[in-house]
This record gives C-alpha cells, structure tokens and sequence, in this order.
C-alpha cells in the first residue's frame, strides 16, 4: 500500500518540510502531490481508497487516506486553530494542517496571530436515503468510465467482470477494493461507542440511524475551506483523524456548550485533501461535472444505449408490477428522468411534480420498492396528520448545543422523494404539522428547503423529485399533474426485467447525472402550441403552468428514448399520454382549480 | 522619542497618553462649540454619579478619535488590549484634576469605545485570524444569553509557611491571573494558596449573537458568534434585540484535551464587548431603516445634483460604482431621445408571464412608490400605492406576487390561507427563555417601509382583513394584549391577489360580487387589476409560443434575456426610493386638477367616477413613474400616464355591465349606478301607478301594469327579484302597503 494511504501526515510533514524561507506558506503543494502520486485522475484509483461508506471507521487504521460520500448536513462557523507553531530545539516550523491536535512531546513556541489559521468544518451524513444497490455498487467500486467504454446493458455479472482488481474476490456482491471487510456483510453488534442516544447523529432520515453508518466532521482547508453549502451532495478525499486521547472525558465542556466536538470516535474528523461535488449522485457516474464533459458523456451515452428499448422496457415493466397501470408507469419513469437543467428569471425548468391518485392499498411501499430498485437515492416519507405534526420534517436549529437539527426534508439533490398519503385520514394539524406542510410546499414548487432559525426561515435550494401517492387527489395539491390510477390485468416478464435493470439504472444515470441537450424543432413548436391552444378549449385545467409541464414532460420521454430533438411523431405520443390522463381526470370528477 | 515602546507593540506609551489627553481636553466634535466635547461629558458623568467611589463608565466614539488623530486611532483598534487600559488610566488622572478630590474616593474610569470607522466593521463570516485581538464592531441578533457568572478580576494569594501568612493581592492583567512563585516575605518559593472568600469579582455573561438575515449570502446558513459581556453591559440586552457590539476579537485553546502531552489546535473564538448598542424599539422595528426617508422636513429630502449617493465618506467604492451605474441606468435614451427605463423595466419583470404589460407597469409603479410627504397639520398623505390582482385561478397571480417580492427592498410574501390577524400584525409571546413577554413583529410590521404580498387575499379571516383597514389608510397595527398597548408603524405597501369565489370570474356580476371582499376595503387598493383567463384560441398559442422560448436549449429561437438583470433591477429600485423624490411641476398639477375633473364629470350625474381617494392615487402614481426615471420632477405626461393606468386597472374591475362606464360607486356601494337607476325609475312608476289607480290591487296586477308602462318606454321588462325589492323599496319608503298579496296605496300620498 502506498505510503500516501497509510501515513498521509508523514508524507505531508515531509513535504512541509522541504518549504524554506522565513514563513512557511500555507500551502506547499501537497494537494497536487497526493493527486499525481496516486493518480487520482483515473477514477479506478480513486475508488481504490478504503471508503468510509464501506467500512465501519473503527476498521481503518487511524490517520489514514479515506474517502467519504456525503451530504453536507450543518455548516459550521469556521474553525480557527493554531496552524504553524516554532520547534524551539530544532529552531524548525512544525505544522497542525490536517490534524486535529499540537504534536506532543516537543518543546513547542506559539506564534500567535501569525501562526494562527482558519478552516472550514462542516458536520456530514451519509447519502439519506441512498438505495441497497447503489450502495452495493459504490462499494463495489465499478466505474462507468471503465465500463462505458464496452458492452452495452450488461448484466450485473459481466460488470463485475470488467472491474480489473488485483484482489477480487470472484462473484462477490460487494467486492471489497481493500482489505477491510465490507460493513454490510457484518451482523449489526452494538458496541457502546456507537451508542448516539447522548449525542445522535442526526442523519436526516431517522430509521437510518441504527445502519451503523458513519457520521464525520469534515475539515476543509485553503480555497475549499469555506466552499461548501448545506446539502450539497460531496465526497472528500482526506486524512481520518479518530483519536482515542480525544475523547470527551466526561465533563461537558464549560458554556456555550455545543454538540460540535463529540468524541471522534462517534463522529470520526476528516481532514479534506480532495473535495468532488457530486450533484445528483449516481453509483454508476460518481465523478464531478469536471470530469463528465460533454464529450465523454455523449460517447458514454450512444454507447450505453445499444440495448435502450431492453433498457427502458425493463424500467416501465418493473413500475408496471407496482403500479399495474402502463399510462401510471410511463409518467412516473418519465419523473424519474426529469431534473432542473437550467433556471431563467427565477423560474426553474424542467421541474414538475406527479400525483398518482386513486391508489387503491393502504401504502405505497411497493412503489417505493419498485423505484428504490431503479435510482440511487430515494426517501418514502408517509404522510399522516400524526406524522406532519410529530416527526422533525424542516432542519432546525437548536441554538443550545449550536447545530442544525436535521429534518426528513433534508434530502441530497436528485433524491425521489415519494409522499405517500396512502393512510392520510381526518386528523388536526397542530402548529408542527402546519409549519411541515408549509416546507413540503416550498421544496415541491420552489425547490427551496426551509431551514427553521428561531426568529425567521433561511431558504437552502434543493431539488428533489416529489411524487405523491394518494388514495382521493392529493391533499396538499402540490402535484402539477395528476394521474387517476386505472389498474389493469398487466403482466410482467420479471425475468427480462432482471436481465436489463442494470441498463434501466445506467439509462436513468446518463439521462440525470448531468442534464442532456435536448431542443424542439420549430415545427413542433408550433404543432405543440396549436395543440395547447386546442386542449385549452377543451379542459379547465389546462393552463399556463401545463405548458412547462408537457414541455418537461416531452423532454423527460423523448430522453428515456434515447432521443434529444423531439420529433413530431413523439410529440404525438406524449400528447396521446396527456389526453388519456386529462380523460380520466374528467371521468373521476377531478378539478384541480 | 521618549517613553518606552509597549512590549511587542509599535505604540509609545507616552505618545498615547500625550494624543488622549489632547484628544480628550481639546478636541470638539462640532467646530463652533465652545468647550471640548469629552471634557464637557466628563464633567457630566460625574455630576452624575453620586458615589464617587464606584467610578463612571465613559462613552469615546471611535469615530471622534479618528478625527482627532488618525494615529491614535490605528493604535486603539491595532492594540487594543494595551491601549484601553491607558484610555482607562489617563481619563481617570483628568478627573482627580478636574474635580479636585483624593485620588483614594474616586472610582474607576472606563473608556467605552463605539461607533468605529466602516473599515473596522466585520460581518460576522468574514472575521479572519488577522483580526485576533483587534478592535472591531459587529452587527447581530441576539439568540441567547447565559446566566450571570462571576468573574475574578482581583485574586488574594496567601502564604501557606507557618508565621508568614503573607498576603498578595494580584490583578487581572492581559487577562490572566499569574500566581506568585516566590513570597517576598519568607523567600519560599510556590508557597501560595489562593483564597477565594476575599478575591474580587465581576458579573459576566456569554451571548450568543448571531447574524441578521439581510448579511447572509442567498443559500447559506446564519453563523454565530459568542460574546463575553462584563459588569454593566450584563443583562443589558435579550434574546431577539438587535445589537451592534464594539469589542475585542480573542481566540482561546479550546482545553479540552486533558492529556497534557496533546493539546487540541483549535482555538475557541469570542469578543469581549466593551460597549453594546441596542436599541428596544428596534425589537419591534426589526429593522434598521435603510431607507432614510427625511420625513420630518421637505427641505432635508436629497436632491440627486447633491450626490449624497456618491460620497466616499458614508459609501464603499463597490456602493458608490453601482450608485454611478444606477444613475447612467435612469438616464439612457433612444435614438429619439426618449427615456428607456422604464420599458426595460417592464421588459425585465416577470419575463416569464406572458404580455400583461400594464399589470407589470403598475406592479413596478407599485415598487417604486409616491414621495413620502412631511406630516404636516394637513394628515398625512401616504406615499405607498396598494395593488390588488383578481381573476381566474392559474393566470400567474401567484408568480406576479413572488417576482414583485423578491424584487421589493424589505418584501415579506404571506398567503392568506395561512395567516391569522396575528401573523400579520404583532403578537405578544411569553419567551420561553426568559418566561418574559415579548412583542413579536407580524408580516405586515415586517415590512415597515417595504412591501407585503398577500396571496389568496379572499381566503383570509375577518379579523385580519378588519387590520388591514388601518394599515391601508393609518398605517399603523394597533396592539392591545396582555397589558401592552402599543401602536406599530406598518408603513407598507399592500400586493394582494383573490380568486373569485365561485373559483371562476362571472363577468356578469361586479368585482365586489365575485369577491366577497368588504367594499371599503377595496376602495383602499390605487390599482385594481383584473385578470382573466381569456380561453382564446389565437392568445393562447402565442402564450405557448412565448412559453417555449425560454426553454432555449438547442440554440435556435433565441430567447430573450431580460435587459435589467435580478441584481441591477433590485439595487435600481433601492436606488430610487432612497435617493429620488419628485415633486408636481405647475404644468402637472394643473394637468391633474383637470384630468381629475373630467374623471368626476364623466358619464351622467348619477354615476361617480372618481373620488377625493383617486385624486390622491392619481398623484402617487405620477410621483411613482418619475421616480422610475430618476426625474425630480413630476410632468404633464407622468400624470397623463397616471390616468391612463388607473383606467387601464379599474376599467375593467369597475366597469359597469350594464353601462359600460367605470363606477366607482358600484365599488363601494357594490351596486351598479345603472341598477341603482332603474331602481329609482322603478320606484317612481310604482309610485304613480298607485297615485293613478288609487285602490288595493293584486300584486300580478300591479307587475303587468308595470310591465305595461316599462313596454312603453322600450325598456327591459320586470323580473322577479326587480320586483319584488322595488315593492320592499316602495313598502320601506311608505309608499304602499302589502297585505295578503294585495298591494295599496298608504294613506294620501306626498308627491
């Protein structure tokens, strides 16, 4: 193993070590030096650093190279901490960058302002609602850049086979990358450390607390310090700082108490070297926008598509299993592939929200399932008087132990949220559930997450896509278009939808991991805007707001088809979607208005 | 130079003392004052202070020192933790001179520094490790405030060797008590033992102060930072006050490590406050006011020649480029020589929504707003325009609302639905911190001075729509809960837009009939916009055309960007309402009588179409589109427009159905002067009928005889309702008598 993994803070020192000068700089290189020795740029080895997400922290050695993909949950004040102190014996600089504590055992002299030096600390959760096989495929460290470049909708075995790792185990569902045993294979043993009953690790979704999964405080230096916003979704390549000598020893510390240095080995520190956006995260494309110029993305996508009809039948053939309605399916694949992909005086395009309604059982957990099994993050949130007014749904912030309680709204970009008001019932809202209603109302039409601060709400954008289920029309009406479920006698082929799922996911991945160009030729402009004019006539509920709706919805279908200019004769089909949908809204007396 | 150099400083101790004491005995503030101003306080505080003893705290604005000597100033803020103490030693000799007295029954003297220079003013996320142990200001709200404790300032060491029992007494310096090593008495060295019944200490208190909501950057969280508040300044503020602190910026070891081996590198931040400035009614406000509007007096409004915007003294040079920007912005003309602003203006707003461009026009008016008129004798005149949309569900009533308040300088966006009379107006809350009560600011109190958009108006209760009726015409929310009565200033703007209540606008029935909003409430609203949704085949597929163009993906059909971009556009309003105040020329005025003249004379006598209410929206709008085109003053054709606005808004919304002529009555009456006509000629036909026959009659009788008569003057025949309120009419009026469905004429009838 490279001595850059196992000792990152040696290799640091030794490089601070070669500055010379009077003042050392802040910066000497050793971000570039990590980058170029272990060749970061090639996403295979990158993804052959132990990750966080993987292993549980107390299986990596201390103060070791890791990675760690994670949503930005509370952002900190910055950090101001004593970044350069004088070795008074060897008349040398000592450095404290990446570490949390002053090297012990030495005569040591404070420079005061000068050796002083601010970071950015940033308190991280993993994905929330990051789904089984996204896990299994991040773990398994396949990238798309090593197999994009062949077979086309693969099954999951040969994929595994083009991952060409010197220490593979051959057919194992989570091919660990290292030599730490992966974390899902282990029977979940409570060990009193993780106990987060004092502290809680305010992981935004509560029943993913007890997944033994791991929380960091991550540290950020130089121009990344303070470079980060809440709920961005990130991965950071750093130094794990989980030191036993840091443990709180009892005695909560004077006033301001705050929850901001728990024990490290609750809450593991990293120190960041490498930090990598990741906006609507996919297991399948896990790199930053850099990385995925368009160039490389269209050769991926004309190649992933050799088998997009397998690829898209599968999709619509697994939602169909849940949904047993193919008009159902196709609009809920087709927000599947929706995404904001540009904003204009203040609107944002491409967004639209779906209700299925009419859904005749008492939950929407097989729709969950169905989509779980298709995207990398989803969150099934049930909605319920006595959920809206008892569960935390809007992050707060609790200015007693000074952090941003987290909140189920509190998702990653490009999380399918799924609302299911299958149960909702007669029930008071008390001032808690008004107040939640009131959030999901400005995530769903203004992509903004209401953050509770006391005396007034801070606005964070966040885009998700939210698709409520309901048994009547959706009580909170926040759903642009409404599909009346009309079940039928429909059978699915499981067994080809097994065979294309993996390219129904890489299909869905390429179409929102970044957003694709897609463009309207003029005469379908105009064809749209005649058809527009004449439904208008026809049905109440046409009106302004459809416009961007089927204009989304035209592009969100023509790309599941592998297209990006829309032709007349798709047009017409989506058109064909519409006039069904509006019929059957007619037909259950449903007025939106 | 004599005097030493304070240690690790570039700061000469004796200069220091020399440049405060000038400063102090020489320097005056205002130029034509005849004493000293600090000498002439000094004097004051001591007059105040009854017991000498306990000394005085002494207010030093920051702003002064610099005046006085730039230098003196750069030590304070560079050092302040030694020049302080100075500050504190020298003011305290003045006053044994000045007053005359032992040394030994004066109290202390403490320098309270505030009000620094902008340079030395932090926002709170940008405080950096340059700024340890400097003097600086910061601005915030409070969020939390510990409970009191004790603080050593003076701690007693005794000797602990048999005999000795020597006692030291040692004071806070650099803020560190250091125990003596070595006793002077016996010479055995750490023999000392604190006792702390005898050390002296003072109150201190941690707040918690953090960020208002106005500094923090579009997408990021509020940060905090904790305050360390000594003696006086303890309990001085609560949680919600808005404050600015004057202190020390200090970094301490977090000592949380208990191995002495490891430290933590991580420094623990705070200020330690020398003076707080808060003010109580700034609780209420929750602003500072940005806008600084000289209502007092005509004569102090701004004038744009004076430039005021363009002082260095008072602006950054970021401001100041983009004041200049804003001024070129007001001032650009076409080939014809016209002003362009206000098309692009409209141009920029909403680009989303299709056409709508006099909806847009007013909306902008609207922001910009009348000139804010002295209270004079006369009652005030309010300047803020009030915008009221109804129509059909789904024409962009909604998105009008968000652009106008996310473009408003202090914009608070409400929806009816939700909001009760107390969210809108103040409420009084018992805090659960402090078990005290608190007086919180509503939406419409929020937007003192700004704008207040309020969705699904028609769905509001009553009681927050009765608040409204002050707001709109006093301008104040009146509270009187829990012992505290108090009158808020809710100087705003109203945006409001209502459905009508049958969710679709029957054109047949007057504004007040689709929605059921009180009358006078609506004749408190300049602009009344109605919008419709007009299922037009043509409009419709320009509406898509317009729609798809901004979806401009694939590079052709170009769409087109707005001209003012978000920023510019929010900082050209500001620009506007904070610096140009127009006022009526000769010309407008008289344009004004006359046009409002002919607005009162049109149609017939019965009908009013303009009240004393429109003259004076008549006159805030023409100040509002001069004050688009950073014109002082109003002209002919801002008034023309003006009138051509209000006709645009209340012509379709007060249009009479019948008519066809705008009726402001039917707005406050609610029924149309065309109705009210036919009643009246009703009434009279009813009366002569009954003076010509004389006798009971049946009541069909009496409707065919009326049908008769009504057949010969060609007009439109009886239906029920008409019938029977002009028999309820004429039975009020004592015309006639009901009885049994017969109908007579009562008693001898006075023609």
């Amino acid at each position: 193993m490279a001595r850059e993994i196992s000792n990152p803070l040696g290799v640091i020192d030794e490089l601070f070590a070669r500055c010379t000068g009077d003042k050392p700089p802040s910066e000497w290189q050793e971000k570039a030096h990590f980058v170029k020795t272990l060749e970061l740029e090639n996403e295979e080895n990158f993804a052959r650093v132990p990750c966080l997400n993987d292993v549980l922290a107390e299986e990596i050695p201390p103060f070791s190279l890791v990675r760690y993909r994670c949503l930005v949950q509370d952002v900190f004040e910055p950090e101001l901490y004593s970044m350069l102190l004088l070795d008074r014996e060897a008349q040398r600089f000592v450095t404290t960058k990446y570490r949390e504590t002053l090297p012990g055992g030495k005569d040591l002299q404070d420079l005061g302002r000068n050796g002083l030096g601010t970071r950015g600390a940033y308190y991280c959760v993993p994905l929330p609602g990051e789904t089984p096989w996204a896990k299994a495929a991040a773990a398994a460290g396949r990238t798309a850049a090593a197999s994009a470049g062949q077979s086309q909708a693969r099954t999951k075995r040969s994929r595994d086979e083009d991952v060409d790792m010197a220490d593979m185990e051959p057919a194992a569902e989570a091919a660990p990358q290292v030599s730490q045993k992966p974390r899902q294979k282990q029977a979940p043993v409570p060990t009193p450390a993780r106990n987060s009953d004092s502290f809680g690790l305010n992981f935004p979704l509560p029943w993913e607390e007890d997944q033994r999964a791991t929380a960091c405080i991550v540290k950020l230096y130089d121009e990344d310090a303070e470079s980060l916003r809440l709920c961005e979704s990130i991965e950071i390549l750093g130094v794990l700082c989980v030191d036993p000598s840091m443990a709180n020893l009892g005695d909560a510390p004077s006033w301001p108490y705050d929850a901001r240095s728990p024990s490290t080995a609750l809450v593991p520190r990293l120190h960041g070297l490498v930090v990598r956006r990741l906006p609507f995260y996919h297991p399948a494309l896990p790199f930053s926008p850099a990385f995925l110029s368009e160039a490389r993305l269209a050769q991926a996508y004309q190649r992933g598509l050799g088998g997009l009809q397998q690829a898209r039948s599968a999709a619509i053939g697994l939602l169909q299993q849940s949904l047993k309605d193919p008009l159902a399916a196709e609009y809920v694949l087709a927000l599947l592939a929706s995404r904001v992909y540009g904003h204009t005086s203040g609107m944002a395009l491409g967004q639209w929200s779906l209700n299925i309604s009419h859904w005749p059982e008492d939950t929407a957990k097989s729709l969950h399932g169905a989509v779980s099994q298709l995207v990398p993050l989803a969150a099934h949130l049930p909605l319920t008087a006595e959920t809206l007014s008892g569960g935390r749904w809007k992050p707060r912030k609790d200015f007693e132990a000074n952090r941003l309680v987290a909140g189920k709204l509190q998702l990653a970009p490009g999380t399918t949220v799924l609302l299911d008001e299958a149960q909702m019932a007669q029930g008071t809202l008390n001032e808690v559930g008004v107040r939640a209603a009131q959030a999901l109302n400005s995530l769903v039409t203004d992509q903004t997450l209401q953050c509770d601060f006391n005396s007034y709400d801070v606005p964070i954008p966040l885009e998700v896509n939210c698709l409520f289920v309901s048994k009547g029309v959706s009580i909170l009406k926040l759903a642009d278009v409404v599909v009346p479920l009309q079940p039928q006698n429909v059978t699915t082929d499981m067994a080809s939808v097994g065979a294309g799922l993996d390219a129904a996911r890489f299909l869905l991945a390429l179409i929102t991991r970044q957003a694709r160009p897609f463009s309207m030729p003029e005469e379908v402009t105009a064809r749209f805007s005649e058809d527009f004019a004449q439904i208008r006539q026809e049905h109440q509920d046409v009106g302004q707001r459809t416009v961007h709706v089927w204009r989304s919805l035209a592009r969100a279908v023509c790309l599941t088809h592998g297209e990006e200019v829309l032709s007349l004769e798709r047009w017409n089909s989506v058109l064909a979607m519409e006039r069904e949908r509006l019929r059957r809204m007619t037909e259950s007396g449903i007025q939106m208005a | 130079m004599e005097g030493a150099f304070i240690y690790g400083t570039t700061i000469n101790d004796e200069e220091v003392v020399k440049d405060f004491r000038a400063f102090v005995t020489t320097h005056k503030v205002d130029k034509n004052e005849e004493d000293a101003t600090y000498m002439k306080q000094l004097r004051k505080v001591w007059e105040q202070q009854e017991d000498k003893a306990k000394g005085i705290k002494f207010s030093v604005e920051g702003v002064h020192v610099h005046q006085f000597s730039p230098t003196l100033y750069d030590h304070l803020v560079s050092y302040p933790t030694e020049v302080v103490p100075i500050f504190d030693r020298e003011l305290w000799s003045l006053s044994t001179k000045e007053l005359d007295v032992e040394p030994e029954e004066l109290g202390t003297c403490q320098v309270q520094i505030f009000n620094l220079l902008d340079k030395d003013c932090r926002i709170m996320r940008c405080m950096n490790p340059t700024d340890i142990e400097r003097l600086i200001m910061v601005k915030g709200i409070v969020i939390r405030c510990s409970d009191l404790t004790p603080d050593m300032n003076a701690a007693i060491f005794r000797c602990t060797t048999e005999d000795c029992k020597n006692e030291v007494k040692i004071v806070l310096n650099h803020w560190t008590i250091e125990e003596p090593t070595k006793c002077e008495m016996c010479g055995a060295s750490h023999s000392f033992q604190i006792i702390h019944n005898d050390c002296g200490f003072t109150d201190r208190q941690v707040l918690k102060l953090q960020e208002t909501p106005e500094l923090v950057p579009d997408g990021e969280t509020p940060q905090n930072v904790a305050i360390v508040v000594f003696d006086d300044l303890v309990n001085q503020v609560r949680p919600g006050d808005r404050v600015q602190v004057t202190g020390i910026y200090r970094a301490a070891p977090v000592q949380q490590v208990r191995n002495w081996r490891m430290r933590s590198s991580v420094y623990r931040t705070y200020l330690d406050a020398i003076a707080l400035e808060y003010s109580k009614a700034q609780r209420v406000e929750a602003a500072p006011n940005m806008d600084n509007y000289g209502l007092t007096q005509a004569s102090q409004l701004p004038k744009l020649s004076d430039e005021r915007d363009l002082d260095p003294m008072t602006f950054s040079e970021d401001e100041i480029n983009w004041n200049k920007r804003m001024r070129e912005l007001g001032q650009e003309t076409d080939a014809e020589g016209n002003r362009t602003i206000i098309r692009k203006l409209i141009q920029s707003f909403a680009p989303s929504i299709f056409e709508e461009d006099e909806v847009k026009k007013g909306l902008l008016c609207q922001l910009f707003g009348g000139t804010p008129k002295p209270i004079s004798s006369k009652g005030r005149c309010r300047p803020e325009i009030n915008t009221l949309l109804c129509g059909d569900p789904s024409t962009a009533k909604s998105q009008l609302l968000q652009y106008s308040y996310k473009l408003a300088p202090r914009g608070i966006y409400t929806s009816g639905k939700g909001s009760s009379a107390v969210g809108l107006t103040a409420s009084i809350n018992k805090d659960p911190v402090t078990k005290e009560l608190v007086l919180e600011s509503g939406a419409l109190v929020l937007s003192d001075r700004g704008l207040c958009c309020i969705d699904e108006f028609d769905k509001m209760d009553e009681n927050a729509r009765a608040i409204l009726h002050e707001v709109m015409e006093q301008q104040t929310v009146s509270v009187a809960k829990s012992g505290i009565v108090c009158s808020l200033n809710a100087r705003t703007a109203i945006l409001a837009s209502a459905n009508p209540t049958d969710s679709v606008y029957n054109p047949k029935l007057s504004v007040v009939e689709n929605i059921k909003l009180p009358k006078n409430l609506m004749t408190r609203f300049d602009l009344i916009w109605l919008m419709l949704d007009k299922r037009n085949r043509d409009t419709d597929h320009r509406l898509a055309m317009h729609l798809l163009s901004m979806y401009s993906e694939g590079g052709q059909a170009a769409r087109v960007d707005p001209e003012v971009d978000a920023e510019a556009f929010r900082r050209y309003v500001t620009f506007a309402r904070q610096w140009v105040f127009p006022t009526l020329s000769d010309e407008a005025a008289a344009t004004l009588e006359s046009s409002y003249m002919d607005l009162r004379n049109q149609g017939s006598r019965e009908v009013i179409t303009a009240t004393p209410r429109i003259l004076e929206s008549l006159i805030r709008l023409s100040e509002s589109l001069a004050k688009m085109e950073l014109r002082e003053t109003v002209r002919a054709a801002d008034v023309h427009e003006a009138v051509r606005l209000l006709k645009a808004a209340t012509y379709a919304a007060a249009v009479d159905p019948e008519t066809g002529l705008i009726d402001w009555e039917q707005l406050i009456v609610g029924v149309s002067a065309g109705k009210r006509k036919r009643m009246k000629d009703l009434e009279t036909l009813l009366q002569e009928l009954m003076a010509e026959r004389g006798e009971a009659m049946r009541e069909d009788a009496v409707k065919a005889a009326l049908n008769e008569k009504l057949g010969e003057r060609k007009e439109q025949l009886l239906n029920d309702a008409e019938f029977s309120s002009a028999l309820r009419a004429a039975e009020q009026a004592g015309v006639l008598r009901r009885h049994m469905k017969m109908i007579e004429p009562a008693g001898p009838l006075a023609s």
